[in-house]
């Protein structure tokens, strides 16, 4: 949801105006007012969050609160250029006034110049001379002068309600809008969102979270997390098959990983599962893997005793009784030995196998089957709090 | 901490406040944490909130003051979470909204779907927030808000639905 334009044009149309100090909403109220015997209406912007305030000057003709904001931070800018050119003229003519010597009085009279020694004087009064040759430039800066006044003095501040020192101008709240997503290489939607001008909705979206599995890693069942010491641990890779088709996950490590603070070998004993498809009528507990349960409420609780007593019926051996899978997830044990005691860092590689995912068939690619591979790293800080 | 359960699968704290409860509408598999506390008008259903909503401890949740002495109506939408210490006067807050600890909603301000807005947010009064953005910071010093991936749509609503079933 972003400006598509980039560009200041693009503003609300109504009365959306956001406050220039904090970017809050500004409230805008409406005030009778008189301006050379007439009647008129004047607005007063408040922001909601600081302490900024705008008044507006009396508008006598209807016309939208964007148009009178814009009108008047143009008439603004006019005054700055103003008086940023009469500062200009002041701040010069000022500098010349201070030179006495023989130069600037030669100048003036339309004498030529042509000691450098007299120009090098001149720069320490920060004209723009450059050079012994410029004095064509100096002549034409003093008649510029002349005419920068006779403007000035032809133009006098005739918006005198606007202050060059005044607050900034309240800033009208940019559009933002919903983006469509196409392939860099072959133009595929990968995003359309829905016409509704306020759904959250998509026509079209393929978002990796949607195929890719979730990792988690926990401690063993009903154990808490071990303090990270020289030793052997044993933990569980939770995977979460997020498809509407069964996955075979294989995970693979390296077999030691260098720390900053020491070595940790790793071993993954099974390292391939065959996860079941989500299904979204299906109650939600049943897609949260045994390690992550609680006994904090009913249905937990529930679920952790049921489970727990189908795990210790299937089991036939150690490693066996580790693996547990269900519906559209599976846990598979992953052995630590570490030399030192040491913030845990394991890079995995996941790859993943399954049928085409319907909304991927639909793009009639020669692929057969839906392969691809990432790598996520399991991180345990050495003090878990 | 004991929680009182309701039919529809709400979960209430018993140490929670809700004041006028008769004006308090909850859809259902939503948990009210302790120290919570809702205050609902007397004369009307002041209160919307969801399903799968989470409200963490000590939230301090108030209907949108609209003129002096009238109160409008607080929306919360479904898959909502309210993080530790937050205060709300919002007029609603949309679907799949996580809004983090310590987090401050002003007066009449909007949250649309799919937002996450961080630790410590302040979101001043009148303030709308698109769908799609993660919000941080306090106006006038950091306030910033960028663009959030539309992946969070069905990772904040499994997360919900996560935090009903398994509680804190």
């Amino acid at each position: 949801m972003t400006d598509y334009t980039n560009s200041n044009e693009t503003h609300c149309v109504k009365n959306c105006f956001s406050c220039p100090e904090c970017e809050s909403m500004l409230s805008i109220r409406v005030k009778d007012d008189m301006v050379e015997d007439r009647k008129g209406k004047k607005f007063c912007f408040t922001c909601t969050f600081c302490d900024y305030s705008y008044n507006s000057e009396v508008i006598l003709k209807p016309k939208s609160v964007w148009n009178i904001v814009k009108d008047e931070h143009t008439k603004s800018v006019k005054d700055v250029i103003s008086f940023n050119k009469a500062k200009s003229y002041y701040t010069n003519l000022l500098n010349l006034e201070t030179l006495t010597d023989q130069t600037v009085r030669d100048l003036k009279l339309g004498k030529e110049v042509s000691s450098p020694k007299s120009l090098e004087h001149l720069k320490t009064y920060n004209l723009n001379i450059d050079n012994a040759d410029d004095t064509d430039k100096l002549k034409y800066l003093i008649d510029h002068m002349e005419f920068e006044k006779d403007e000035y003095q032809n133009e006098p501040h005739q918006n005198s309600g606007v202050s060059i020192l005044q607050n900034p101008f309240p800033v009208p709240r940019k559009l933002i809008t919903r983006e469509t997503m196409k392939c860099c290489d072959c133009s595929q939607v990968l995003q359309l969102p829905n016409e509704e001008m306020i759904s959250t909705k998509f026509i079209c979206k393929f978002t990796a979270s949607d195929y890719i599995p979730t990792i988690n890693i926990s401690p063993m069942i009903n154990h808490s997390w071990p303090t990270w010491q020289k030793g052997n641990f044993t933990l569980l890779v939770n995977i979460i098959n997020p498809l509407r088709s069964s996955v075979t996950v294989t995970l693979s490590s390296p077999s030691s990983v260098t720390t900053g603070n020491g070595t940790i070998n790793t071993t993954i004993p099974v390292s391939e599962i065959t996860i079941g498809p989500y299904n979204d009528k299906d109650h939600p507990i049943r897609s949260i893997p045994t390690p992550f349960l609680t006994k904090s409420t009913k249905l937990s609780r529930a679920e952790i005793v049921m489970r727990t007593g189908r795990i210790g019926a299937q089991s036939t051996n150690q490693i066996e009784s580790l693996i547990e899978k269900s519906d559209n997830w599976g846990c598979l044990p992953i052995e630590l030995t570490l030399e030192d005691t040491c913030d845990i860092r394991i890079p995995i590689h996941v790859s993943v196998k399954t049928k085409l995912p319907d909304a991927i068939k639909s793009l009639k690619l020669s692929r057969p089957e839906l392969l691809f591979g990432f790598w996520t790293v399991i991180e345990l800080p050495c003090n878990r709090d | 901490m004991e929680w009182i359960e309701t039919p529809s699968g709400n979960r209430i704290s018993v140490s929670s406040k809700l004041h006028n409860k008769e004006n308090i509408q909850i859809k259902g598999n939503s948990t009210i944490g302790p120290g919570v506390e809702l205050n609902a008008l007397e004369n009307e259903v002041s209160i919307l909130i969801g399903k799968y909503c989470y409200l963490s401890e000590n939230c301090h949740i108030t209907p949108p003051l609209l003129k002096p002495g009238v109160y409008g109506q607080f929306k919360m939408g479904n898959y909502t979470i309210i993080g530790k210490d937050c205060i709300l006067k919002a007029a609603a807050i949309g679907n799949r909204v996580v809004i983090e600890s310590d987090c401050k909603v002003d007066e009449l301000a909007i949250i649309y779907d799919c937002c996450i807005i961080r630790q410590g947010t302040i979101i001043p009064p009148k303030m709308i927030i698109p769908p799609f953005s993660e919000v941080r910071g306090v106006p006038g010093k950091n306030f910033k808000v960028s663009q959030l991936g539309t992946g969070y749509k069905r990772t904040i609503e499994i997360e919900a639905k996560e935090l009903q079933i398994l509680g804190m």
